[in-house]
């Protein structure tokens, strides 16, 4: 009996096995992966302002900010996009804030409506396509945006954000321009779209499959930490053997930069002057700036190409006529947080700072916008 | 119905207990309304075009065994086969073909073709559509009788284990199977469950891990790519499709096994091949094979003397094709190889490109080498890289692309800065541009897959002490089962549903 059964029992006894391990490494822990994410003490905040939605993400959640907009009569509208600068907050405890929030509370007291979209990593196809379902949904009379040197790096469009090309207005808008027709054929081409489009049978039964595990299997809970854990374990040997090439190859994190391949700069900073020139086509006023940086710590770019990409995005904000302010040096003293870099060593944090810096932020784009927006005064 | 959710799962295990639950008649009818309702859950509205080709094909079969006179039948042959590759042509074809007339007509100042409504391809459609084909061809040559009742021939068509994506099966391997059920036994069941995990582990560990590796580089832009970046490249993707292709083919196959119906493989450690040829035994068997047998074979007008078993046949009489005949029949077969795959250039350059390997291979062979223990590692040192570089016309995003980024590879001066030769650091010789963790991970890989193959030749095929290899699998086991678990969600579609 037990022979001609053997292998079912082991592979039972395997996947018992399998099953108990997972639980005993990860039904005791609990980690803020996103946190992890920013930096070392750096958390992700998305704060609200007398109960309103007035800091939002990608479309996964902006509607809620728009929502919250438009239901109030104001004199203007601005809208601020940015990037993981604007919700990670470094060493945050209850009560500080967030740039956004502090610009929302300035301007409301000027009956203004400020509303900020930041996503961690954006890139400028990813802020041009928000910024085309943005205009299809609300008027703005002023925008924000950053002009960052590490989004340069990327490429794609989030599914997230890409999921607004299914409408028409964006995708007419999209049409228009030479770069909004890349982006679209761009999205096409992958599943980006599939996947979030219409629900089709499985997807709906999936997914209650999934809330009903959820919320009944305690097993199914511990996934998320065990994927996290995982990918964290990988994240580690990957630094260590980033070390031994360092060591190999006789490199140095003074000499070490990081790569933006010509074709994809001028890919994103075309992306980057669209934008500029939609807005100023539909007579909204733009402000580009150059984000804070510590100027203590190493900047891993090619300073050649970090100078030609401030002058690249100056003179097309001279060409359309919008304003252009270098904030580089806006956020000084010991606000900065610390991060790990490519090998895994505690470094300066050259994006996050703590809510100490965030004050600063808000006061230097307060002091831009108020300086260049006209129609707001 | 994705084969990694939670979904598939559910289904799978009430369907297996039906069918071993339930008598002839009833477990005929369930297996076809199962295939149907899997097939339902991505869009119903298409159930109807895949139920009029098994309907079609199932009436044509059956006049075909009727008809005396041989021209007769040659003419509902036909039927069938407009019907069947007009369909297929329609949904995957169509939109390619105006976009070139129209690209052509602009090019020369005419106003183009205009299309007012999109066309979505069934899924599955390809493998189907072959299926149906080629039990209609074999009973036209006599290899298969018909089959009288409708819904076998419907459970056939439509065994939801291999609708959407293959293996592409023979109606005379599967259909007596599905017609006597076979006895219950755990060994199958074993196999089937380790074979569906085995599948989920290569999909949703492996191949859904690769994946952001292989996207990010081949989004960058491929005048900056250096060849060594070419080269990751392809190895990367030729690792995802491997892994995510035969994943599917495992779940297929331990889905089939857990109701006692064998599948003949459909992969078998096709990177360890020691040339072209060899790689075509063990890369999607049964469409290599379904190819061979009913368009290579036609194409060469060379009569198969023998039906093929397990997807795999020699038995041909190939003394009566002439040379030019066969080179021929040998670039054609394979550029209609490459375009059922996808409707692009790039795919019939793939298909070509695999052409040229198997003359080059076959022109090779005639120098009479003899085969030796050196010679097949040599030639698997060729036929790899070989094979991944087709691969670069698989996953570009244009013909163009693939171009250069082949014209990068043959280039020597893009394997190493040059200009940078006297520089004091050595990284700065490697023309890196795309993720190193992508280098590393092509050559883990690499290495990985070679292991596997050794470890199952040399250790678990050779292993006698029951104990230790009953420990082994329980490792196994709970190593996949941990794995899979974590990380399993239906997040992505297998690359092959797209073809």
């Amino acid at each position: 009996m037990f022979s001609k059964h053997s292998d079912l029992i082991a592979v039972i006894l395997g996947g018992v096995l399998g099953l108990s391990i997972l639980w005993f490494l990860f039904a005791n822990q609990e980690t803020e992966f996103d946190k992890l994410g920013l930096g070392i003490g750096t958390s992700q905040v998305y704060q609200t302002y007398n109960d309103r939605n007035v800091h939002c993400g990608d479309l996964t959640n902006a509607n809620l900010c728009i929502a919250d907009t438009n239901s109030h009569k104001v004199k203007g509208r601005i809208a601020l996009l940015g990037w993981s600068q604007l919700h990670g907050v470094n060493q945050y405890q209850e009560g500080q804030h967030t740039a956004p929030w502090l610009l929302v509370d300035y301007y409301s007291k000027k009956n203004i409506d400020f509303v900020t979209f930041s996503q961690g990593n954006a890139n400028p196809q990813e802020h041009y396509v928000f910024f085309e379902w943005l205009m299809s949904q609300t008027d703005l009379k002023g925008l924000v945006v950053g002009a960052w040197m590490q989004g340069m790096r990327e490429e794609n469009i989030r599914s997230s954000i890409a999921i607004a090309m299914q409408e028409p207005e964006v995708r007419d808008s999209l049409l228009s321009t030479e770069v909004g027709n890349k982006a679209l054929q761009m999205i096409e081409s992958s599943d980006a779209l599939q996947t979030k489009g219409s629900a089709s049978f499985q997807d709906v039964v999936e997914t209650k499959i999934v809330e009903t595990l959820k919320d009944n299997v305690s097993l199914w809970r511990v996934r998320e930490e065990a994927e996290g854990q995982i990918r964290l374990f990988f994240r580690n040997i990957k630094f260590n053997i980033v070390k031994l090439r360092n060591i190999l190859l006789g490199l140095e994190k003074e000499n070490w930069m990081w790569p933006i391949p010509e074709a994809r700069y001028n890919k994103n900073i075309q992306f980057l002057e669209t934008l500029v020139e939609e807005a100023r086509k539909n007579n909204i006023e733009v402000l580009i700036y150059v984000p804070p940086r510590p100027s203590d710590a190493p900047f891993p770019f090619d300073p050649d190409l970090y100078a030609r990409f401030k002058n690249d995005v100056k003179t097309f904000s001279d060409k359309y006529g919008a304003h252009f302010a270098n904030l580089e040096d806006c956020v000084t003293g010991d606000v900065w947080g610390t991060t790990k870099d490519g090998d895994g060593e505690l470094i300066q944090d050259i994006t996050h700072f703590k809510a100490g810096g965030h004050a600063q932020l808000a006061k230097c784009l307060e002091k831009e916008i108020n300086k260049n927006f006209r129609s707001i005064r | 119905m994705l084969f990694h959710s939670f979904t598939y799962l559910i289904f799978l295990s009430l369907t297996t207990t039906l069918y071993w639950l339930s008598n002839r008649s009833i477990r005929i009818w369930m297996l076809f309304l199962a295939g149907i309702v899997f097939y339902a859950f991505w869009r119903w509205e298409y159930v109807f075009l895949m139920l009029s080709t098994l309907t079609l094909d199932f009436f044509i079969a059956q006049r075909i065994e009727k008809q005396k006179e041989q021209k007769h039948k040659k003419r509902l042959l036909l039927v069938s086969l407009i019907f069947n590759l007009g369909l297929l042509f329609y949904f995957k074809y169509t939109l390619f073909f105006v976009g070139e007339i129209n690209g052509l007509l602009s090019h020369f100042g005419h106003s183009t073709i205009p299309l007012p409504w999109t066309i979505i391809l069934p899924i599955g459609i390809s493998f189907y559509t072959f299926q149906s084909i080629g039990y209609v061809v074999d009973v036209y040559r006599g290899y298969k009788k018909p089959v009288c009742e409708y819904p076998l021939y419907g459970a056939f068509v439509t065994f939801f284990p291999q609708l959407i994506a293959g293996p592409i099966l023979r109606a005379r391997e599967v259909i007596p199977q599905i017609d006597k059920k076979p006895k219950f036994n755990t060994s199958d069941l074993v196999v089937g469950i380790r074979m569906i995990l085995a599948g989920l582990f290569l999909k949703v560990v492996l191949a859904d891990n690769i994946a952001p590796f292989v996207d990010d580089a081949f989004s960058t832009p491929v005048e900056t790519l250096s060849a060594l970046d070419v080269w990751v490249m392809t190895f990367l993707f030729g690792f995802q499709i491997y892994f995510d292709f035969s994943a599917y083919s495992h779940i297929a196959i331990g889905s089939a096994k857990l109701m006692g119906i064998h599948f003949p493989d459909n992969f078998n450690y096709p990177y360890l091949a020691t040339s072209p040829k060899d790689f075509w035994k063990r890369w999607h068997i049964s469409l290599s094979s379904w190819i061979r047998d009913y368009l290579y074979l036609p194409l060469a007008a060379i009569k198969p003397r023998d039906v093929s078993v397990d997807g795999l046949s020699t038995v041909t009489d190939q003394a009566v094709a002439t040379k030019k005949r066969l080179l021929i029949a040998l670039l054609l077969t394979w550029i209609i190889m490459g375009f059922w795959h996808g409707a692009n250039w790039t795919f019939a350059a793939w298909g070509l490109w695999h052409a040229i390997l198997i003359i080059g291979y076959r022109f090779l062979s005639n120098l009479s080498f003899k085969p030796s223990k050196m010679i097949g590692f040599l030639g698997w040192l060729f036929t790899l890289p070989l094979v991944m570089l087709g691969w670069v016309f698989f996953r570009a995003n244009s013909i163009q692309d693939a171009a250069q980024m082949f014209g990068t590879v043959a280039k020597p001066s893009s394997y190493l800065n040059f200009d940078r030769l006297g520089t004091s650091y050595l990284w700065e010789l490697l023309p890196i541009n795309i993720n190193p963790i992508a280098y590393l991970l092509a050559s883990i890989l690499t290495l990985g897959v070679l292991l596997c193959w050794l470890f199952k030749t040399f250790i678990w095929d050779r292993c006698e002490q029951v104990y230790l290899k009953k420990a082994m699998l329980i490792a196994f086991v709970a190593f996949e089962t941990f794995f899979v678990f974590t990380f399993l969600q239906s997040k992505g579609q297998f690359i092959y549903f797209q073809f």
